[in-house]
């Protein structure tokens, strides 16, 4: 693997531990004394990467945002996969006219803005952590689908599917055991991609105000907090920004790494 | 050879059209939101009041002192039993087109409204217990309105912008096309819409009060607050508001004069007197004492703000005498105190009072969108915390939250909501007061008091506003005590003006371009 | 097509009303009485049962008409096409100026694969493609409009040139069209300028490259006619799948520069339940995608002779 994927590898792994044990130290993200409300201050020797309106370190915030961003990725991404892949995978080994209705129902929604999809069905239920994960995971698993159905279409025809299906193996064997090892390779890539695209996902909701609800911090909130500090503190801004964007790096990094190391023919 | 021709493209727009400067003779006014549309019978919302008061002309206008002066009306008169308005209208008033306005111009305004097939809201606005008031025309210039009793809102709320009878009498008013082309007799006349950009009035030179001196106005629409100050400050604008931690920077700006005014709206958390706890007035004392309304004003609105016991300001003729109202004050022990009487035990461990063993938790909900109630929310909930009250605080979308609160159920399924009202001229709240007003009703948070329900109503059929002042004391008095709402502040507000806009009003709740007609900009 | 539409538009229905409220609900004026709104659910037709509703909003649009908008009594057609040359300017030119873009770049970075210039291109797109949206665009406002004051901060047209000339209209519309433009742009370059690397780097690995060169044919002619042609495939359909993101997606950025497009006019009326202008928002959106989608595949037979329709 080449040096930018182990340098990612390593920034995604330290991230990923400190948000599991963040819990456990101290630190508290949301405390303010509400009777004397500090002013944003600029990055230096008493707050790392400065404070907000409220005189909360952005630091610690950021830290805590991890956890959640990271959260939200994961878990969206883990449901997005899922659903993709078992859509996919039915579908591509259905009889022709189930397919073509699934993928029909695929495009469909696929016309649709993901932003109204999420819009809508965020504002029909509560925003919560919950309905977050649920609402990205839910509008973003036709890509994986359709994905997953290629692979499907043309392993289908390969040698080994038509010998198992000869010697009586049951359809559902065939699709599980035989044909999803191999579109894991790919399935893995996409979801790397998926998470730093639901990543992003959570901070357009946040804009809107239907995200991480405060006084959480998410860095989509964090950043959604600070349009109004834009010219006076710019760092309340550039720094969740920066970290979306490190995080995000690092995850495609990383999965144009695997895809690579999946697909030695190609000439990287 | 792309690149260099995209190169030298993209050079070529950057230099032409460099800065832009503000027109002459033309004020650029700024819109937080398009309008719906411009006729004032079918909208409540600023952005196209904005606009229609602009446009049309109605009975009064607001001054910088908050009473009504006549506009359209010569002078007007009530009869002693309150029942019967009769208006004399001014004789020299013209449309846009030239038509003369007349009180035919004025009943079929008022005949609108009441008709079902309009759709608007204001119609309660001139049904009073069930009976709507007949208008009747007796001559050209004069209109007589027959009211089924005494209601003395009924001055401020027939305060309409009067339609042309000839443009609409034949036209289906929802859907005519004189809604986005209107026609009035206001000091400015309706030019163009570009959708979603701005609209352009031109001066109407014939307005009767006096000729305008702006040649032209127009109305940049611009939703994001931070974007409307940056058009400020590039000279793209006249006028726009800004947030208080911006006045300091900007106080000694070259360009622009920032002034600061209180504004009739108010932000109160409202507490669902049917929740098992919250409907305990001590209970509710405590939460009283254990926010700091000052420490709101200063730490969200940058101490631009005025803190709030009763719905109303002193700038109104209704605010009663200091000694009716009762201030709970921040006083963090008072408020342990109270709740440790109410019998709520402190958890060492968690940090929060608990009765049978569940900790004091409630969820406050709020909008989404509007960052100062989003701030307040999170302080309190700090506060709250401090004294060992667990509060939650849940966003949520306008008309979302809006169906929680007006469902008409009982109990309401929500525990606290922080909103804000605006206060009118007019101090009649009998739709937020009154228990007939639960559930169905703005009346969200049940609120039962018969002394403030008997006011109300004699307040309302009350011709003489001294004797109005004494019933709303009594009803400002009892809602302070019994605190329903936990009122927060009056937010100031901030606007900043390019000085090269001259005749503006004092500043005041008003705003300060009350005369327009008196508006010019020096070049 | 016309399932789909009607799949797309029946979702879209269901998906409304099972919001909570609906636009009488948007009035929180106390002196407004309870009569007033029902009345008003009354005349809107909201009364109804839903499917009632969306059979004679379907009837209506059969015939061409698209009903009026809740909340400004306007026709929704005119609305939408007030809105949509604004929409159609700058998804039109980032589409365009994307390709001609990604192309080149392209090229570049996977023929000299490995290069200075590919370290450069790719890392670019990897931090292009992680950027968020509206952090981008206020970025480039802070930098170019408050910083060095090259550029309006928002809006479409200076109100003062409404009686110009042409010449001078489109002028002042494209130094308004420039920062939104970057930000959209920057997006969806990134991205693709990955996936068409990839693209030429597989057609230029492939044997008849390594024919062709054998034959002495020009490097240059390689790359235009062989490796081009071939890799821009895929981009095209990448390039269709975007669309949906581009005209009802660029919502966020109409929303920071003020721009009048449709993205905002749909997510706007998803906030105050104003379906017919949803309804039609969706169903404008839908065609214009579909119609892309369809110029893609058109266009992909002029690229590969091989494919049949």
């Amino acid at each position: 693997m080449t040096f930018k994927a182990w340098v990612s590898a390593w920034f995604l792994g330290i991230l990923v531990l400190v948000a599991l044990f963040l819990p456990y130290t101290s630190l508290d993200p949301n405390q303010f004394d509400p009777s004397c409300i500090g002013q944003p201050q600029s990055p230096g020797a008493s707050a790392w990467l400065g404070t907000d309106d409220f005189g909360r370190s952005l630091a610690v915030r950021s830290l805590f945002g991890a956890r959640i961003s990271l959260f939200v990725g994961f878990v969206s991404v883990f449901i997005s996969s899922t659903t993709g892949t078992l859509v996919g995978l039915m579908s591509g080994y259905a009889p022709r006219w189930v397919d073509d209705v699934v993928m029909r129902c695929v495009d469909l929604m696929m016309a649709i803005p993901s932003i109204f999809l999420m819009l809508t069905l965020q504002v029909i239920f509560k925003p919560s952590m919950v309905t977050i994960v649920a609402v990205i995971g839910f509008s973003s698993w036709m890509g994986t689908a359709r994905l997953v159905r290629a692979q499907v279409l043309s392993l289908k025809s390969q040698l080994f599917v038509v010998a198992a299906k000869a010697r009586g193996i049951s359809s559902y064997k065939i699709l599980f055991k035989h044909i999803l090892p191999h579109t894991l390779p790919t399935l893995v890539v996409s979801s790397l991609l998926g998470i730093g695209s639901a990543i992003l996902s959570e901070s357009v909701l946040s804009f809107l105000g239907l995200g991480v609800q405060p006084p959480h911090a998410s860095w989509g909130n964090m950043l959604e907090n600070s349009l109004n500090y834009l010219r006076e503190s710019p760092f309340m801004i550039i720094v969740p920004g920066a970290w979306i964007t490190l995080t995000v790096v690092a995850l495609n990094f990383l999965g144009d790494a695997l895809r690579s190391m999946f697909n030695p023919k190609e000439n990287r | 050879m792309r690149t260099s021709f995209l190169l030298a493209c993209f050079l070529c727009v950057m230099t032409l059209g460099c800065k832009s400067e503000l027109p002459k003779e033309t004020l650029v006014l700024h819109l937080g939101a398009e309008p719906s549309n411009l006729n004032p019978l079918l909208t409540i919302d600023t952005a196209s009041s904005s606009v229609t008061d602009l446009i049309f002309s109605s009975f009064f206008r607001v001054n910088s002192d908050l009473a009504l002066e006549p506009e359209l009306l010569e002078k007007y008169h009530i009869s002693e039993d309150g029942k019967v308005y009769t208006f004399y209208l001014k004789k020299n008033v013209t449309f846009h087109d030239g038509h003369p306005l007349t009180a035919e111009d004025v009943k079929f305004t008022y005949d609108k409204i009441l008709d079902p097939k309009t759709n608007t809201v204001r119609r309660s606005n001139f049904i009073i217990d069930q009976h709507p008031v007949r208008f009747e025309v007796v001559d050209t210039y004069t209109l007589k309105a027959y009211l089924p009793k005494p209601f003395s809102p009924f001055l401020v709320q027939c305060n309409m912008g009067i339609l042309p009878k000839h443009l609409l009498e034949k036209e289906d008013i929802n859907k005519a096309s004189f809604n986005r082309h209107p026609i009035g007799s206001g000091p400015f006349k309706f030019l163009r819409w570009e959708s979603n950009q701005y609209l352009t009035l031109s001066r109407f030179d014939s307005f009767f009060l006096e000729k305008p001196k702006l040649k032209e106005i127009i109305l940049k629409i611009i939703p994001d607050q931070n974007t409307a100050q940056i058009a400020l400050e590039n000279a793209e604008l006249d006028e726009a508001s800004m947030m208080g931690k911006d006045f300091y920077r900007y106080k000694n700006s070259p360009l622009f004069n920032v002034y600061r005014y209180y504004g009739l709206v108010y932000v109160y958390m409202g507490l669902n007197l049917k929740h098992p706890y919250l409907k305990d007035l001590a209970v509710r004392k405590a939460i009283a004492h254990a926010v700091n309304k000052k420490g709101i004003i200063d730490g969200v609105l940058k101490g631009f703000g005025l803190p709030a016991d009763i719905p109303s300001v002193p700038a109104l003729w209704s605010y009663p005498k200091q000694e009716a109202i009762t201030s709970y004050g921040y006083d963090p022990e008072e408020s342990k105190r109270l709740l440790t009487e109410a019998g709520f035990l402190w958890n060492k461990k968690t940090g929060f009072f608990e009765k049978n063993g569940r900790p004091f938790e409630f969820t406050l909900l709020t909008n989404k969108g509007n960052k100062d109630r989003e701030k307040a929310a999170e302080v309190i909930q700090q506060y709250l915390k401090q004294v060992g009250i667990k509060m939650n605080i849940q966003l949520m979308e306008w008309s979302a939250l809006l169906k929680v609160l007006n469902e008409p159920k009982d109990p309401k399924s929500f525990d606290a909501a922080l909103l804000g009202w605006s206060v009118g001229i007019e101090p009649d709240s009998y739709a937020i007061w009154h228990s007939s007003e639960y559930p169905k009703g703005f009346n969200f948070i049940g609120y039962q008091n018969p002394v403030v329900d008997k006011e109300l109503v004699l307040a309302r059929e009350e011709v003489n506003q001294e004797k109005r002042k004494v019933h709303y004391q009594k009803i400002y008095q009892e809602i302070s005590q019994d605190m329903p709402y936990l009122f927060l502040f009056f937010p100031e507000t901030l606007q900043g003006i390019n000085r090269r806009v001259k005749g503006l009003s004092k500043p005041g709740p008003a705003g300060m371009m009350t005369r327009i007609e008196s508006i010019y900009v020096t070049p | 097509m016309v399932p789909l539409l009607l799949g797309i538009t029946f979702l879209s229905f269901l998906l409304m009303k099972a919001t909570p409220g609906d636009p009488t609900q948007m009035f929180t004026d106390p002196t407004i009485g309870a009569k007033d709104l029902i009345q008003l659910k009354k005349n809107l037709g909201l009364d109804q049962p839903m499917l009632v509703q969306y059979l004679k909003w379907l009837q209506n649009v059969v015939q061409g008409n698209f009903g009026y908008s809740f909340v400004t009594g306007q026709p929704v057609m005119s609305m939408i096409l007030d809105r949509l040359p604004a929409t159609l300017l700058l998804s039109i030119s980032s589409l365009w100026l994307t390709l001609i873009i990604t192309l080149p770049m392209g090229l570049i970075s996977a023929y000299k694969a490995d290069g200075f210039w590919d370290h450069v291109i790719t890392f670019t797109s990897f931090i292009g493609m992680a950027l968020p949206t509206f952090w981008l665009g206020l970025m480039l406002m802070l930098l170019f409009s408050i910083g060095l004051n090259w550029m309006p901060s928002s809006g479409f047209l200076s109100p003062h040139l409404l009686t110009a000339s042409f010449f001078q209209k489109s002028l002042d519309i494209l130094h308004h069209m420039v920062l939104p433009l970057i930000t959209l742009l920057i997006g969806s370059l990134a991205g693709l300028t990955r996936y068409y690397r990839f693209g030429v780097l597989h057609v230029l690995s492939q044997d008849y490259i390594k024919a062709a060169r054998a034959r002495g044919i020009s490097e240059g002619k390689i790359l235009y006619k062989h490796a081009l042609k071939n890799a821009a495939l895929p981009i095209l359909t990448l390039l269709g799948l975007q669309l949906p993101e581009l005209i009802g997606g660029a919502f966020v950025i109409e929303y920071l520069f003020a721009w009048p497009g449709m993205g905002k006019l749909g997510v706007d009326a998803v906030f105050a339940r104003d379906y017919p202008v949803l309804m039609g928002t969706l169903v404008m959106s839908s065609v214009l995608i579909l119609l892309g989608s369809l110029l893609a595949d058109l266009a992909y037979q002029w690229a590969d002779p091989r494919i049949q329709s």
